[in-house]
C-alpha cells in the first residue's frame, strides 16, 4: 500500500490523536484581520451593482461575499442598510461574538444575530439585521453558515417579495447581461 | 435488489476513503466496477479540453443560491433525452426543484433524486428532460494521486461566464471529512462554482469543488468519524480547497 503517502499517513495521524475540544473561531491567529465591509456585486436579476456585505480575507487576498441586500422592506436606503449591517459583523467579530449565527426575536420582531457559543440566544447587543416578518430563516442561517465555512455557493439575497419563482424568472430572463466586478477593500 | 445497493451505498460513505485509497473495485459495492487497465488516455489540448469543461458545467440556481453542476448521465427515452447531473446538497439545502442553465444559454427545469443515497454527504443528483444533446462528464476510477494537475470550473454567482482555473491535487484524505470532503486542491475556487467540476488533463471528472481555502471559521473541519482535526492540521486543510470525489458516488447512481 505505497499509495498511501507519507503525507497521508502523517495526517491519519493526525486525526487518530485528535481531540474534541470545542471549536473556535478564534484558533487561527490570522483570522482576527478579517475586514467586514460594503462593496457591491453584480446582480444578473437586475442587472445593477447592489450593495453586498464583503469581508476582506487577507490569507486568501480576496474578498468573500456574505450578504447581498435587495430588499427594500426595510427602507429604499440598501446601501446604508448595507453598511451598518457590515459594521455590526465587524463589532460582533472582534469581540469574539461571530463563532455561531443564529436567528431570534427581539422586540417581537425576528432578527440574525452572532453568538460566541452554540445554544446562546439573540438579543439587541448581538443583533446582525432584522428580517421581514414571517421570513423563513433557517435557510438563510444554513446558507450564511455555510459561506463562513467556505463553502462555495453564492452569498445570502436578501431580496424583498420572498417569491422564489419570482427571483427565478427575473433570473432566466435577464441572465445574459452582466459586468464583471472585482473590489479591493477600502484602505485602512 | 435496488434497496439493498442503496444500503451498500449508504454503509459505502463511512467508509468512502477505502475506495479512494486502494480499495476501490472491491468495496463499491454497487455496480461490478471494473477497473479499465491503465491505458494512458492522452492529456487534451487547451481548446479541447476548456470546450469539454464548457458543455459539460452548468449552473444550478434555486429561489436565492446560485450555484453549479456537472451533467455526467444521459437516459433516452421517447420523451427526449433525461440528463443527470451532479451538484452540491449545500446548492439545494430543502428544494427539491432547480433551474439549470446549460452551455447553450438555455434554461431547465430540474427535479433532484437519489436523496437517500446521497443523504450523508454534500453532493445531490438533478435530471431534466431536453430534446437538445448535451456532452456527458466520464468519470475517473483510477486511484487520485497527490500533485495530478487538475482544472476546476464553474459559474460565479456574478459572472455570466464558466470560470475555469488551473490546480493540482494536495491532498487525499485517508478519512474524508463530513459530508464527504477529501480531495484537496489547489486553485482559485471562487463563489458559485460549488458543485462544479474538478477534471484532470485527460478531461476525466475527479470531483467536485465544495468548500474554498481559507474559510472565515474552521467548524466544517470535522472528519467523518465525529473527531476534530488538530489544529497543527486544521492549519493545513485551510490551504486546501476541498472537493468530493464522485467515483464511489457515482457508482451508487443508477
Amino acid at each position: 500500500m505505497q499509495l498511501i503517502s507519507k503525507t497521508f499517513s502523517g495526517l491519519l495521524v493526525a486525526g487518530l490523536l485528535a481531540t474534541g475540544l470545542p471549536v473556535s473561531a478564534q484558533e487561527a491567529p490570522a483570522e482576527d484581520s478579517l475586514q467586514f465591509f460594503c462593496g457591491k456585486t453584480f446582480d444578473s436579476a437586475s442587472g445593477n451593482q447592489i450593495p453586498t456585505t464583503l469581508v476582506w480575507q487577507p490569507e486568501k487576498e480576496g474578498n468573500v461575499a456574505l450578504i447581498r441586500w435587495k430588499s427594500e422592506y426595510f427602507g429604499k436606503d440598501t446601501q446604508k442598510r448595507c453598511q451598518l449591517v457590515s459594521a455590526k459583523f465587524q463589532k460582533l467579530w472582534n469581540s469574539g461574538q461571530l463563532n455561531f449565527i443564529t436567528a431570534g426575536t427581539v422586540r417581537k420582531q425576528p432578527i440574525v444575530c452572532g453568538v460566541a457559543s452554540e445554544g446562546d440566544t439573540c438579543s439587541g447587543q448581538n443583533q446582525l439585521f432584522q428580517l421581514k416578518p414571517f421570513a423563513d430563516s433557517s435557510n438563510l442561517i444554513a446558507q450564511l453558515e455555510g459561506v463562513f465555512q467556505g463553502k462555495v455557493s453564492s452569498p445570502v439575497y436578501e431580496s424583498s417579495g420572498g417569491s422564489a419563482n419570482k427571483y427565478l424568472n427575473m433570473r432566466s430572463l435577464l441572465r445574459n447581461r452582466t459586468v464583471v466586478s472585482r473590489q479591493a477593500p477600502p484602505s485602512k | 435488489m435496488k434497496s439493498v445497493i442503496a444500503k451498500i451505498c449508504l454503509v459505502g460513505h463511512l467508509f468512502g476513503y477505502l475506495f479512494v485509497t486502494g480499495l476501490s473495485a472491491v468495496a463499491t459495492g454497487c455496480r461490478e466496477v471494473v477497473l479499465p487497465s491503465p491505458v494512458a488516455r492522452q492529456p487534451l489540448t487547451n481548446i479541447d479540453l476548456h470546450s469539454h469543461i464548457k458543455q459539460v458545467t452548468v449552473r444550478v440556481q434555486t429561489s436565492g443560491i446560485s450555484g453549479s453542476g456537472v451533467i455526467f448521465d444521459r437516459l433516452t427515452s421517447h420523451m427526449g433525452s433525461r440528463y443527470r447531473l451532479l451538484t452540491n446538497a449545500h446548492n439545494l439545502l430543502k428544494a427539491d426543484t432547480a433551474q439549470i442553465q446549460t452551455s447553450d444559454g438555455q434554461s431547465h427545469n430540474a427535479v433532484r433524486t437519489h436523496t437517500q443515497v446521497l443523504m450523508a454527504n454534500d453532493l445531490a443528483v438533478l435530471e431534466f428532460t431536453s430534446p437538445n444533446i448535451y456532452r456527458l462528464a466520464e468519470w475517473s476510477q483510477q486511484l487520485i494521486t497527490k500533485n495530478t494537475a487538475v482544472v476546476a470550473a464553474g459559474f460565479e454567482f456574478d459572472r455570466p461566464e464558466v470560470t475555469m482555473t488551473r490546480g493540482a491535487v494536495s491532498l487525499v484524505l485517508p478519512q474524508p471529512l463530513k459530508r464527504g470532503y477529501q480531495l484537496g486542491y489547489s486553485g482559485r475556487i471562487r463563489q458559485g462554482m460549488s458543485g462544479g467540476p474538478i477534471l484532470d488533463h485527460t478531461g476525466l471528472l475527479l470531483g467536485v469543488n465544495a468548500v474554498s481555502a481559507f474559510p472565515i471559521i474552521n467548524r466544517g473541519y470535522v472528519f467523518v468519524d465525529g473527531t476534530r482535526p488538530s489544529s497543527a492540521t486544521i492549519k493545513q486543510l485551510r490551504r486546501s480547497n476541498w472537493g468530493i470525489p464522485v467515483a464511489p458516488y457515482l457508482a451508487c447512481i443508477k
